[in-house]
């Protein structure tokens, strides 16, 4: 414990240090997904995304144009978004630049040499009644407005400006784009909000407002991650705190799991931010598999009372989750190694917590009613009828569920990943079918300067930004060919129009890299990236050997990503796998599969299920394997180490809560979060289901084996006895067979688990109501014990008629009930009081005293409820001995079997007759010098025993068993006659009586003694009597 | 070629005289003075068009004829120096020249010869529009765009 505290202090320096020097320059996360792909497509993909036009658009649409320019003129101005375009000024502001604009199809007849259609034209315009965008007098053949007219079509064909917009009409319906690229997440999502009530509201002319682009959707993304985030926590955090008072019954577990959660995150990100600057929010996501393991280990450590007594499966487990994540340590994708450390590094510092935290106490998990379940059960103990069923469940869910990997389908579709709302996704459909923009495909052009690119661009054919500002050269040939024009047609020219051609073209060239005027700049920036390098979208056939263009579609792009890091993640689980089947061989060795196979199966379950409800295996939920690979051994590995029934509580309530935690992400909306939450929660169930099937070798050998017990106890040569009897038994229903050799009644295995669950779930007293129409049931079948209480009664000189008779039988059940909460769950202890005589009060002097006592009871009452009186003494402040019981064990062996299941071993042990022999005797003699009671049942002879004594009883010679009579004398101790008789619905009076005789009394004095005590309270209380076989036989 | 300032102001010239012909209808043609119910079904005539370019201080003078339907179409066809034919209907209009059309959908619905000059795309050019008369089917339109540049037309039905 010191040594992991010093440990965890170390690491826990080791991550301050590591977070304050990363502090120095902000501690930032990489919350895109183009992160986790190579360089070269990262670059790419995030120039293409920083890109002015593929940012945000808004799409107007209505009938009326001039409607449309209204709203988006009140858009812009509610919202602050860039106003309409003043093509005036752009105008004005190009007039002395442009030189050499022309349109591209006046140059291509000037390039034809077709100079007089050219003159014609421009004639044309000028005798038109449309007045000329630049000055004649630089321009007397208008190829400058020309240009300008141009402009529209060649930036979208099928588009013109509309105060200010770009618009067009498609199918008598008007459109306008509305240039949104500067919003914050913030506000494009209350820009689509206020799009979305505007399209839901009814519109005018049937206004309809989208959104398109990146920004709305991850503002989107952003608004409705934080609040599933905000609302899955506050869920998984409450379930995870039930789950534990469920266990625990108390709230001291939650400071261990919430220091032990806090330390394994902090030293995570230490190490994480130690090793890499910027590391991916994914790493953090995949992290909060932390969670899981951390509350796993908290609760197993609680649950054995101190980590100690649990640090072998808990290293075992930090083992073998650490093999599980290590081979994604040598990933090529950064995310995934990332992942690995943090979740590495976390294990580790929850494992130390765990260790280092002080040793709780009478902390363990308890029982329906809060009360400690310190249960004892051993895994080969369990009815075999219910162990078959399980098995052949499981095997029958198995089977079914790996049929379901013939139909498991592999996806790299980005809309795994993400898949928009309605509104956006209609939105973008929208724009696409206006915009006809088909095939999705993005030509980058790589030249050294911009100028550079725009000849490449023109070079190729391409329509992108040198159709509105051609290149420096372009535009330079193209004054040439307007100089070779003036020179051919300038005189008819101005015979014509009266427009006198210029001597010298005093204008400049437009040069891209530099303009001012701030609509062209904003052109400009949504073609040009980095480096003078330009992209664009490109025709779907568009070809090219180019080296320096390259084009590329997003969505396959994208597609490439995913399928590398589902190739790549696939390789290192098969590493993992096979790492993982080395450690649990060398752990384990022979019994390496009994660990590997349900995790094994668990995981091909899962992929199976995957099939069946049609969830494709991607990247991403291929990771989730890792994780359940991690928490599938943690089951496995407990429930085998330690097959206790805490053990098992245990790692039932680690499942639930880690499937809690991860079973809650299949609720959300995206479709990754869904998908890998579905896996989880499959693969943590199959990991569970499987983790409690044992092999039969396995079994053998763990009854072999003690269970883990500090107390001693003989309840497992108890249970063997039981089963020996349930084999061995005569199926005797006579009332003259022996006591011993008559069945039991209506005690069939699923009818006692039946009675018990309803005394679990409903208490005593609902376990007693049902006792009755269950003992009307029997009572027409249970002839021999109605016979035999019938002539008890005639001995006794009663007349017993068939309601005493069934309220006799009805008696002794509910003192099963007693005697049964008593001795397990003590849900509703009965008030048991001693009768105040010379007999109790010599019982309590000596027990006061610490002597030790030899305790000779009956069938006469309910003796087992005698501990009652032990615990209110204990409240009043007396001192409670230690008892040991003996019990034929082999007689009622279903109700003794479940009774033994339940059984609270803290204050009785209970030892079979059948086993008594000359070291049991030493033991009591040694138990009774330690001041504790034995106690042994004097009015049943043992199965088999031939040792018998007689004594009169009620009139009646009887036999009875020798052998507790010399043990009684052998003990050399004070010998005190008990009964315990019901008083009440729910009362009891105990009656002690010494023995009056010294050490050296016989057997018969003894026996004679305790034959009148308890004939005298016979007589007392006939209705007590739980003999059902004929006492009185010779 | 000659494509949209072109067109687009051909057409808001040929609804400013179907509105000024016709003060409520589109594309009817009244007599001079009376409101656009008094606008004729059908109208045809001649026009001189004179347009002043402000910076070469140039007059260039044309000359054509005009077609007008009531609701249904409206020509213009530039005879001299430079044929070319503009045609106008409710939901488009093309422009002719050299053989060349080109076509655009336009659709307006306009009342009186002011609210032609909303059209966004001749709007942030023109000036100012004069019709005289000021109600009915104008016999002159003077148009002064912001550049100096003026047009002024003269028809005769």
């Amino acid at each position: 414990m010191k040594a992991a505290r010093i440990v965890l202090a170390v690491l826990i320096a080791f991550a301050a240090c590591a977070l304050a020097w990363r502090a120095r320059t902000g501690l930032f996360v990489d919350p895109a997904i183009l992160s986790l792909v190579s360089a070269e497509h990262a670059k790419l993909l995030c120039e293409m995304t920083a890109g002015r036009r593929f940012q945000g658009r808004m799409l107007l649409e209505g009938g009326n144009a001039d409607a449309l320019v209204e709203k988006a003129d009140a858009i812009c101005t509610n919202f602050s978004l860039r106003a309409a375009a003043d093509f005036r000024r752009t105008l004005r502001r190009i007039a002395p630049l442009s030189r050499g604009l022309v349109s591209d199809e006046t140059r291509a007849l000037l390039l034809e040499g077709r100079f007089k259609e050219v003159a014609n034209a421009s004639a044309a315009r000028l005798f038109g009644p449309a007045p000329p965008l630049f000055s004649v007098k630089d321009d007397p053949f208008l190829l400058a407005t020309g240009y300008a007219m141009s402009l529209q079509s060649n930036l979208a064909p099928g588009w013109s400006m509309n105060g200010g917009y770009p618009s067009c009409e498609r199918d008598g319906r008007h459109f306008l784009l509305l240039d949104c690229g500067d919003l914050s997440c913030d506000a494009a999502e209350r820009l689509r909000a206020f799009a979305e009530r505007a399209n839901d509201s009814a519109q005018e002319d049937g206004l309809k407002v989208w959104c398109c682009g990146p920004v709305f959707h991850m503002a989107r993304a952003a608004s409705r991650a934080k609040r599933e985030i905000n609302l899955l926590s506050a869920a998984s955090v409450a379930m995870v705190a039930l789950l534990g008072w469920l266990l625990f019954r108390s709230w001291r577990f939650a400071p261990q799991l919430l220091v032990s959660v806090g330390a394994a995150f902090f030293v995570a990100a230490g190490a994480l931010f130690a090793f890499f600057p910027r590391p991916h929010v994914l790493a953090f996501v995949f992290g909060t598999t932390l969670i899981g393991l951390a509350v796993d280990y908290v609760y197993h450590a609680r649950a054995a009372g101190g980590a100690g007594r649990v640090a072998r499966p808990l290293a075992q487990s930090l083992a073998t989750s650490l093999v599980c994540f290590a081979p994604l340590l040598f990933a090529d994708i950064a995310a995934l190694r990332q992942m690995a450390l943090f979740t590495m590094a976390g294990l580790v510092a929850a494992y130390l917590c765990a260790l280092a935290w002080r040793r709780s106490r009478g902390d363990r998990p308890t029982g329906g009613d809060g009360t400690p379940c310190r249960l004892r059960r051993s895994r080969g103990d369990r009815p075999a009828g219910f162990g078959n069923i399980l098995a052949i469940g499981s095997s029958l869910l198995v089977l079914v569920a790996m049929c379901g990997i013939c139909r498991v389908e592999i996806s790299f579709d980005p809309s795994a990943f993400y898949r928009p709302g309605t509104f956006l996704a209609e939105g973008e459909k929208r724009l696409l079918e206006v915009s006809r923009m088909g095939g999705g495909k993005i030509a980058f052009i790589h030249g050294k300067t911009l100028q550079e690119s725009l000849e490449i661009e023109e070079t190729a054919g391409l329509k992108g930004l040198s159709a509105v500002i051609p290149s420096l050269k372009r535009q330079r040939e193209n004054a040439a060919l307007v100089e070779k024009l003036r020179e051919s047609e300038g005189k008819a020219y101005t015979a014509l129009t009266g427009l006198k051609m210029p001597n010298e073209d005093k204008r400049g060239f437009l040069d891209a890299e530099h303009v001012e005027d701030e609509t062209l700049h904003r052109i400009v920036r949504s073609f040009a990236v980095s480096g003078g390098r330009i992209m664009m979208p490109c025709p779907e056939e568009f070809r090219s050997d180019d080296p320096r263009i390259v084009v590329f579609e997003p969505r396959k792009v994208v597609k490439r990503i995913f399928d590398r890091m589902f190739h790549s993640a696939s390789r290192l689980f098969a590493v993992s796998f096979v790492a993982l089947a080395l450690l649990l061989l060398l752990l384990f060795r022979g019994r390496f599969l009994h660990y590997a196979w349900p995790v094994g199966m668990a995981i091909a379950c899962t992929a199976g299920m995957q099939g069946w409800l049609g969830i494709p295996i991607t990247c991403f939920t291929l990771l989730c394997f890792f994780v359940m690979a991690g928490l599938g051994l943690d089951y496995v590995i407990f429930n085998h180490s330690n097959p206790v029934q805490e053990t098992r509580r245990t790692v039932l309530y680690s499942f639930l809560s880690s499937l809690a935690g991860f079973g809650l992400l299949a609720f959300t909306e995206f479709p990754v979060t869904r998908s890998m939450g579905a896996t989880l929660a499959l693969g943590l169930f199959f990991a569970y289901i499987l983790s409690k099937i044992e092999w039969r070798g396995e079994k053998r050998r763990r009854q072999k084996i003690a269970a883990y017990n500090p107390t001693p106890s003989k309840n497992s040569a108890t249970l063997r006895l039981c089963d020996s009897a349930l084999k061995d038994k005569t199926h005797a229903r006579r009332q003259d067979a022996e006591w011993h050799e008559q069945e039991e009644q209506s005690a069939g295995e699923w009818r006692m688990r039946f009675m018990w669950f309803v005394y679990r779930w409903l208490g005593k007293g609902a376990l007693k109501m049902m006792c009755v129409p269950v003992m009307a049931f029997i009572y027409p079948f249970a002839g021999g014990a109605r016979r035999a209480v019938r002539e008890f009664y005639e001995v006794l000189g009663i007349k017993a008629g068939a309601w005493r008779v069934f309220r006799h039988l009805l008696g002794f059940a509910w003192a099963l009930a007693d005697k049964t909460d008593a001795c397990t769950l003590k849900k509703n202890l009965p008030v048991v009081s001693a009768r105040d005589d010379d007999g109790h009060r010599a019982f309590k002097a000596l027990v006061e005293s610490g002597k030790g006592i030899f305790v000779i009871s009956s069938h006469l009452g309910t003796i087992e409820v005698l501990n009652a009186l032990g615990n209110h003494e204990q409240a009043a402040g007396g001192r409670v001995p230690f008892v040991h019981a003996f019990q034929q064990m082999g007689h009622d062996a279903v109700f003794m079997r479940m009774f033994m299941r339940h059984f609270d071993d803290s204050e009785i042990c209970l030892h079979a007759v059948e086993d008594i022999g000359v070291e049991t005797a030493v033991e009591m003699q040694a138990a009774i010098g330690r001041g504790e009671l034995v106690l042994m049942a004097g009015d049943r002879v043992s199965a088999g025993s031939a040792k018998t004594l007689e004594c009169d009883f009620l009139g009646r010679p009887c036999r009875w068993p020798k052998g507790v009579f010399a043990f009684a004398r052998i003990m050399e101790a004070p010998i005190f006659f008990v009964t315990c008789v019901r008083t009440g619905w729910n009362a009891y009076e105990a009656h002690f009586r010494r023995f009056e005789g010294g050490s050296g009394a016989k057997a018969d004095e003894i026996l004679r003694q305790y034959a009148a005590f308890l004939e005298e309270e016979t007589r007392t209380h006939p209705s007590e009597w739980h003999h059902f076989h004929d006492f009185f036989a010779s | 070629m000659f494509k949209r300032s072109n067109v687009l102001l051909a057409a808001a010239l040929a609804v400013a005289v179907c509105c000024a012909s016709n003060s409520g209808g589109r594309g009817a043609t009244r007599p001079a003075g009376q409101d656009d119910a008094e606008m004729p079904e059908r109208a045809e005539g001649t026009f001189v068009q004179r347009k002043t370019l402000a910076d070469v201080e140039v007059t260039i003078t044309s000359k054509g004829t005009f077609k007008f339907e009531k609701g249904r179409s409206f020509e213009w066809r530039t005879v001299s120096p430079m044929p070319s034919t503009f045609i106008a209907t409710p939901t488009n209009y093309s422009f002719i020249v050299n053989g060349k059309t080109t076509t655009r959908s336009l659709k307006s619905n306009v009342d009186k010869i002011a609210k032609i000059f909303e059209i966004k795309e001749v709007k942030d050019f023109v000036k100012s529009v004069k019709s005289v008369p000021e109600k009915g089917f104008p016999d002159k339109l003077t148009v002064e765009f912001k550049n100096g540049d003026r047009l002024d037309i003269e028809m005769k039905r």
